[in-house]
């Protein structure tokens, strides 16, 4: 699939929500202006209030033609606007190139399909977006959109085994998005998340699962291989062991929950048979909202 | 089925052996079950973590274990090539064979199982190396001799039965020609027609060679109709038949010139070798209607006799004295009328009429005989000619003395009047039709009415004569036998005057009858040349005539035989037909007769040999072909199965049987309830919702709702719900008829149904459901609505969504006190109220944030407060506040 296409799908998947607002309350005023307003006065495009002129104030900033109509002098003033990064991350790696069903997508298509449609969110949202990983710095606009998806394009045809973001160093307070099947051993998803934590980065956590994943719908006699070398497991009648495998799946997803929870991230789930768009919106709901905080 | 395959025996018996590894199959398979599938999985980590007690290898199934023998047996019998119904070839012989087959009249009905013998025979002849010769019965063309299998195949595809008798000196002429060509002595198949024939030609085929004789019987052999004759009541048939046992029954069938069977009979035979005469009665009208007799179920020419009477010109002669009249009051003109439909009429004086050839002759007018036309008259009579006579003034004047021969009976001078003037004597009607004549069976008609008569001068054998007398019994129609023919009387005039007999339509039928009683004059000329223009078919059905039919010369009478230049049939021209049927030239019909000592005879192989293999394995393939699918998805066969099981044996109970476990649970505290859509996200979501504004209004206000509760409309009763919420999706079904009753009777006495497109714009569903429900006339909230003060001061309603089209009842239709009974939005609400279990909301809310989640969960407190309350808060409660608002 070209990078072109993928961006159409995304944006269709995005194409029903409104632009995406983020609340950029704690983060500091270093970062770059954006067009969200900060309900106050400040740099900004957009109109914010006339207020009466004050003497000792620059004449440069009367409105002459508000002054015109009264016979006060008139100051126009902006409102205050900045801009939000949000860093990116979609796991790409070998047990995300998955589809029980042929007729549903793979898991990293889906996942990549999130990420492109959020950061397409952002974009228009006017927000700063980077890949997390990507050398080159965030950007805004549809430029770094197409950056973002020819780079996206090009992990998913690369072999990896790496299923948990590197360690990279952010900002403080930076929006961070990983999106992937979080299926690797807890303690080293662990490990990984809480080296973001400790650097004040808000984390959102969307795992993405096939329905086969979620309810095991094979029969009779398997052997089982994974994808990423964990090696196989062999079972004389799957059907046998399907509660149990479903226990153990909800009992990994409460424990992931508990955790992101406990690093106040958020954590959100989704099925490559559910409409992409369910999935996005609660993403955009906790990173505007800031979830439960 | 088993029957029809008959015997089964090997080709290969030894094959069977392989049976005895059959245990030995079974144990391998017991103890190496089949490799498992391999599935790349994912999550496999997370299998790997658990216990590890399922891991050992199940048994193989014992389902399995079956199958895969029986395919196991199958193969090994498909080896051993089992056949049905073995022919022992009859190796015997290296002899030329010289095939005698009769292929005449007899055998067409049967001549399938010939075609099918004469296979196996050309294929036993093909194993053995024999050279084949082949000589029909009937037919003017052989194979030359012994030609190739393959041309002797061809012939005998090509070979026909033809509708008449062979010639079978011409068979032992054939046979000596050919066997001029031998040095051995033939082998000699006759495949008999199964009729007696010379002892000649048997021993003939004896001297020649080996004979086998192939027939199929007695019971095989045709029923034949020989002759039939016309009698006044219908025909008289001579049927032919074997002397079979127990004495068959035959359907003897009249059919019409469409071969549609108009009349059919059921006779049984009990002597018919030499013939046996059987009487058919058949209505009248439908005697003038058939055209050939036939006996069911045979298909031979012989069993079919072609009448051609029907074709038969009868025609009539009026004589005529004076001008013709059309007028109603002419005598003639009765007759003219009621038989012009019928038979041809020729008016005209008596000395011309009896030139012509004519079939009926009417006087009306009494006709003053001339004596050299009287003795001509008289001999007509006699050759068969029907003389009517109608009664008139002119002969009730004539006297006494003069006797009249041409009449049947003599008459009394002078008229008897009925009813006249001076007469007590009343007007009479027609009582009865005497069984003698042709018009007994003729209904008696109540209104006709005779009110003059000529009088019968009594006779010893009057009554005999009397065709048809009065109530008071004279004669009214009287007729007498003459030779062949008939003179008859009518006691009154052709005319309406004396009676208002030619009036009536019994006076048609009358004629009509008379009609049918003349035999027909045989006007067809003795030397004349028919040409064949129907001719029977080697299926036994009238076909346009081939080429080799010639013209039929009738002037040699019964000295021409059915061949292939005369074959069976209709000759003439349309209009004039003569059938020509095979039945006269059939002497009998009786079985073969004695057999020379050394002939061998035999009956026909019922069933050929079927070779059972490519069955086996076939099935073999298919029970194959059952495992592999059964083995790749055998459990999901079970998924499948168990919800079809299900439905077939217990939802249905339960569909009838309210669900009193949950009734209890609704009424034992206030829940609001959600319609049961069949998707389950969105019931969780609506039922999430429910609870969630269960909790604010927990938290906010006095109501205290339990938890929501599912509604399913085929079986729930709603009346225990206050409110029940309806989200609306495309893939619902619609309700059925007492699922509707039971929402309108919901409606109507007090509930509450909020109808949630979940943000579609008016879905189809919405349309049907609300044509099915009884709502009143929709409005959009109006802001002095009582939803909007109920317990919040609300202006908008949103929900996940905030559209501004929501809709109840509209107050001034309402009869329950102004409150409305459902509210329509498509806002979502439910996915807006609802919460997970850590009581984080669901769903964003579009377009405003957590304000609008406020606002919609007070929407929801206002509904539920207008729900439970009714317009109670309508009234004052926030005057103070509405009054501020207006600004007063």
């Amino acid at each position: 699939m070209s990078s072109q296409n993928t961006i159409h799908l995304a944006e269709e998947a995005a194409s029903n929500l409104p632009p995406l607002l983020v609340e950029a309350d704690r983060v500091a005023a270093t970062v770059a202006q954006g067009v969200h307003g900060r309900r106050k006065t400040g740099q900004g495009d957009s109109f914010w209030q006339f207020r009466p002129y004050h003497v000792g104030e620059s004449t440069r900033r009367i409105d002459w033609r508000q002054s015109a109509k009264t016979q006060h002098h008139f100051v126009r003033e902006y409102e205050w606007e900045i801009a939000q990064t949000v860093w990116l991350w979609c796991d790409t790696s070998a047990s995300m190139h998955y589809s029980e069903n042929r007729t549903r997508p793979q898991k990293v298509h889906r996942a990549q399909i999130l990420t492109l449609g959020l950061a397409s969110l952002l974009v228009r949202g006017g927000e700063q977006i980077a890949l997390l990983g990507d050398p080159n710095p965030a950007g805004g606009g549809r430029a770094a959109l197409h950056r973002l998806a020819s780079i996206l394009d090009k992990k998913r045809d690369e072999e990896s085994y790496l299923s948990l973001p590197a360690h990279e160093h952010l900002p403080r307070h930076t929006e961070l998005v990983l999106i992937g099947d979080f299926l690797s051993p807890l303690d080293e998803i662990e490990e990984a998340l809480k080296r973001y934590s400790r650097r004040h980065v808000r984390g959102h956590i969307l795992q993405v699962l096939d329905p086969a994943e979620e309810t095991l719908p094979f029969d009779g006699r398997v052997q089982f291989e994974g994808l990423e070398n964990e090696g196989s497991i062999y079972f004389g009648n799957v059907q046998a062991v399907r509660e149990d495998y479903r226990a153990r799946l909800n009992a990994r997803r409460n424990a992931l929950n508990q955790l992101t929870h406990s690093l106040g991230w958020s954590f959100h789930r989704h099925t490559t048979d559910h409409p992409a768009g369910s999935a996005l919106l609660a993403l955009f709901q906790s990173i505007t909202q800031g979830g439960m905080r | 089925m088993w029957e029809a395959l008959g015997h089964i025996s090997f080709a290969m018996p030894w094959a069977l052996a392989a049976l005895l590894i059959l245990p030995l199959i079974w144990q391998l398979l017991k103890v190496t079950p089949p490799k498992p599938s391999k599935i790349r999985f994912p999550a496999v980590r997370l299998l790997q973590e658990l216990s590890s007690n399922q891991i050992l290898a199940t048994k193989t199934p014992l389902w399995v274990l079956i199958l895969r023998c029986l395919i196991a047996l199958f193969l090994i019998l498909a080896m051993a090539q089992p056949v049905s119904n073995l022919i022992e070839g009859r190796n015997d012989l290296d002899s030329p064979l010289i095939l005698v087959i009769d292929n005449d009249w007899s055998v067409m009905d049967r001549w399938p199982i010939r075609q099918k013998e004469l296979e196996i025979i050309l294929d036993q002849a093909e194993q053995n190396d024999q050279p084949v010769h082949v000589i029909a019965s009937v037919e003017n063309v052989t194979t030359s001799s012994f030609t190739t299998l393959q041309a002797a195949r061809s012939y005998i595809a090509t070979l026909k039965p033809h509708p008449w008798a062979g010639d079978k000196t011409v068979i032992l002429k054939k046979l000596d020609e050919t066997l001029e060509a031998l040095t051995q002595t033939p082998r000699i198949i006759w495949l008999s027609n199964g009729l007696k024939n010379d002892s000649a030609f048997i021993t003939g085929l004896h001297e020649r060679g080996d004979l086998e004789i192939i027939h199929d019987g007695i019971e095989a052999l045709p029923s034949v109709i020989a002759d039939v004759k016309r009698t006044e009541q219908g025909f008289d048939v001579r049927v032919l038949s074997a002397n079979k046992k127990p004495t068959p029954e035959i359907n003897l069938q009249v059919l019409d010139d469409q071969s549609t069977v108009i009349y059919q009979q059921k006779e049984k035979l009990s002597d018919a070798q030499n013939g046996q005469t059987l009487k058919v009665k058949i209505p009248t009208e439908l005697k003038s209607r058939s055209a050939a007799l036939h006996i069911g179920g045979y298909i031979t020419p012989a069993a079919r006799f072609l009448l051609d009477e029907k074709w038969r010109d009868r025609p009539v002669g009026i004589i005529q004295n004076h001008h013709p009249n059309t007028n109603l009051l002419d005598p003639a003109y009765y007759i003219r009328k009621s038989l012009k439909p019928h038979a041809p009429i020729q008016e005209a004086p008596l000395e011309d009429l009896l030139k012509r050839k004519t079939a009926l002759l009417f006087d009306t007018s009494q006709t003053a005989i001339k004596a050299e036309n009287r003795a001509a008259l008289k001999k007509w009579i006699e050759a068969g000619g029907i003389f009517v006579r109608f009664a008139s003034q002119k002969l009730a004047d004539r006297s006494v003395e003069e006797r009249d021969d041409l009449s049947p009976v003599q008459w009394m001078q002078g008229l008897r009047t009925l009813g006249g003037a001076l007469s007590w004597e009343r007007k009479t009607n027609l009582n009865v039709f005497s069984e003698n004549g042709p018009f007994f069976e003729l209904e008696v008609p109540s209104d006709v009415v005779i009110k003059k008569q000529i009088l019968a001068r009594p006779d010893a054998n009057l009554s005999e004569k009397t065709w048809a007398r009065l109530q008071d019994g004279t004669p009214l129609i009287t007729a007498e036998q003459r030779g062949k023919g008939w003179q008859i009387l009518f006691h009154v005039t052709a005319a309406p005057d004396w009676s208002n007999l030619p009036l009536s339509g019994t006076f048609e039928l009358m004629m009509m009858r008379l009609l049918s009683l003349s035999a027909g004059s045989a006007i067809l000329d003795a030397d004349a040349k028919l040409y064949p223009y129907r001719i029977f078919d080697s299926t036994g059905s009238l076909v346009a005539p081939h080429g080799q039919a010639k013209a039929l010369e009738i002037g040699k009478g019964k000295s021409i035989q059915p061949n292939s230049t005369t074959p069976p049939g209709l000759y003439g021209t349309e209009n004039a037909l003569r059938a020509f049927n095979l039945g006269p030239f059939i002497d009998q019909v009786a079985p073969l007769g004695d057999i020379p000592l050394g002939a061998s005879i035999r009956g026909f192989s019922e069933n050929q040999q079927h070779n059972l293999a490519p069955w086996c394995l076939l099935i073999a393939l298919i029970l194959a072909l059952i495992d592999w699918i059964a083995t790749l998805t055998w459990l999901r066969f079970s998924k499948v199965l168990t919800p079809c099981l299900l439905v077939l044996f217990i939802t249905h109970p339960a569909f009838s049987e309210p669900d009193w476990d949950k009734a209890l649970a609704a009424a034992n505290h206030m829940r609001l309830a959600y319609m049961v859509t069949g998707d389950k996200q969105i019931d969780e979501t609506v039922q999430r919702g429910l609870d969630g504004l269960g909790t604010i209004l927990k938290r906010r206000t006095a109501v205290e709702l339990a938890p929501a509760m599912a509604f399913d409309p085929e079986k729930d009763d709603p009346s225990l719900f206050p409110m029940i919420y309806w989200a609306i999706t495309e893939d619902q079904r619609e309700l059925s008829d007492t699922a509707q009753n039971r929402l309108n009777q919901f409606l109507q006495t007090g509930g509450f149904l909020l109808m949630d497109t979940m943000g579609q714009d008016k879905p189809a569903l919405l349309s049907k459901i609300a044509k099915n429900l009884q709502i009143g006339d929709l409005q959009p909230v109006s802001e002095s609505h009582v939803l909007t003060r109920s317990f919040y001061l609300i202006k908008q309603f949103p929900g996940r969504f905030d559209f501004n089209d929501v809709w109840v009842e509209a107050a001034e239709n309402s009869t329950r006190d102004r409150v409305s009974s459902v509210l329509i939005g498509k806002n979502a609400w439910a996915q807006a109220w609802a919460r997970d279990d850590s009581l984080r909301p669901l769903y964003a809310v579009v377009p405003g944030g957590e304000i609008q989640r406020e606002q919609a969960y007070r929407f929801g407190v206002n509904l539920v407060m207008y729900i439970l309350s009714g317009n109670y808060k309508g009234d004052q409660v926030h005057l103070p506040a509405i009054m501020q608002r207006l600004g007063l």
